[in-house]
């Protein structure tokens, strides 16, 4: 199990969980796919320097 | 996200079913060639630099060895490693790609071969150790002595592999979610330009939102590099331990970028506090150290100095309250205040220091 179907188990119904899981992961990666191209800002800790 | 940072990803979860099937034996190997290549298609002269410099470092450790001045050619090596590191961030047309990560566990392997905590490891180690593709972008910095366990230890299954994929994902949403999305609508909100009102205030909202932004953004892709690694059934050391809800500036360091906070502790704190017998050189060098590996200006270096302060300052106070006629304070007061104190002093910095650099104007 993985810490977020560990954490859902606890509140929901067994039966519910891995439908719920299904669902979260899904709106996860269309949600980042969909922020791909919305860059975040370029911090430094991200080493990627120069390049111009 | 920026096409290296995109590639690099892209790259890292392409790594993923190649390893899958390495042969045992020859997994690390299959890794680093793997990890080498996919530097050198984005940025050949890191790829260079991160062998030639191991190899360097390598060169170095068995010069000491073999010659005896194990300490001296390990300082001069190190100098060098920090020189180029600095350099590197000031060429502007020449793409670098994870630098300022690659050289610092260079000198770890370095000096833990000086101070005689690690025998020198072969090239073939050092290289695997250091071409290891999810951490080059965001680290961790993680140890040769926690990599080399975790190989022994490698025993990939299904229930790690999800543990992994989703650490990845919620990693990814942190990063590009509240990182780039919500900090983003938060800069636009009227409140948050606030120069009408006071310069002052305004670069103070300008650090808060901007300390808000690098932890959702760093944490996030932290996150990232400790999914993939998992993926691969490796388990790396965390950088990021809720650092917002510390109590005290010491306990904020101990959670904020970990991997880079004990590097300081190990190879500059210790060191300075042994040879000078002051702890509070040891703070002053190791936020010194902390604020110039961010950028080599006078900004960070006023930025170190008032961290060093607070670090030090924490400390009295701690010793102040510890006192036998000190009353005793709730736990919940220190629970509900500290957290706040913490963020007020961490993100003054950027109004304080751009204060005193512009003689007024922050």
């Amino acid at each position: 199990m993985t810490p977020l179907s560990r954490f859902l188990a606890k509140y929901l119904p067994g039966f519910l969980v891995w439908p719920a899981l299904a669902l979260i992961y899904a709106a996860l990666l269309v949600l980042v796919t969909l922020m791909l191209g919305h860059a975040p800002a370029n911090i430094l800790y991200l080493d990627v320097h120069g390049g111009q | 996200m920026s096409a290296e940072t995109l590639f690099l990803l892209l790259m890292s979860l392409a790594l993923l079913p190649v390893a899958a099937f390495a042969p045992r034996t020859f997994f690390p190997d299959v890794v680093a060639v793997f990890s080498a290549l996919a530097l050198a298609a984005l940025s050949p002269i890191s790829a260079f630099w991160l062998v030639g410099s191991s190899c360097l470092t390598w060169g170095a450790m068995w010069l000491g060895d073999r010659f005896g001045q194990r300490g001296l050619i390990a300082a001069i090596w190190a100098v060098v490693l920090v020189v180029v590191m600095a350099a590197s961030r000031e060429m502007s047309h020449t793409l670098w790609v994870g630098v300022a990560y690659f050289s610092l566990r260079n000198i770890h392997v370095l000096f833990d071969v000086w101070m005689g905590r690690l025998t020198t490891p072969s090239l073939r180690r050092l290289l695997c150790y250091q071409l290891f593709l999810p951490v080059l972008l965001a680290g961790p910095i993680h140890r040769i002595q926690t990599y080399e366990r975790q190989l022994t230890r490698r025993r990939p299954d299904a229930a790690q592999f999800f543990q992994g994929a989703e650490r990845m994902l919620l990693g990814l949403a942190q990063a590009l979610l509240l990182g780039g999305w919500l900090v983003g609508h938060i800069k636009v909100l009227p409140i948050y330009r606030l120069s009408g009102l006071s310069v002052f205030l305004e670069s103070w909202a300008n650090g808060m939102v901007g300390w808000l932004e690098l932890y959702f953004v760093f944490a996030g892709f932290s996150s990232v590099a400790v999914g993939l690694s998992l993926m691969l059934g490796i388990r790396l050391e965390e950088n990021f331990n809720a650092p917002f809800l510390a109590r005290n500036l010491i306990e904020f360091w101990q959670r904020w970028h970990i991997s880079l906070s004990q590097w300081c502790r190990d190879y500059v704190f210790h060191p300075v506090t042994a040879a000078t017998r002051s702890p509070v050189l040891g703070v002053v060098a190791a936020m010194v150290a902390i604020g110039l590996w961010h950028e080599v200006s006078f900004y960070y270096f006023g930025w170190a100095i008032w961290q060093a302060l607070g670090l030090i300052l924490t400390r009295l106070g701690q010793r102040i309250l510890a006192h036998p006629k000190v009353p005793l304070r709730a736990e919940w007061v220190d629970r509900l205040i500290g957290p706040v104190l913490v963020f007020s002093w961490v993100t003054l910095a950027k109004p304080i220091v751009g204060l005193i650099i512009a003689g007024g104007a922050p």
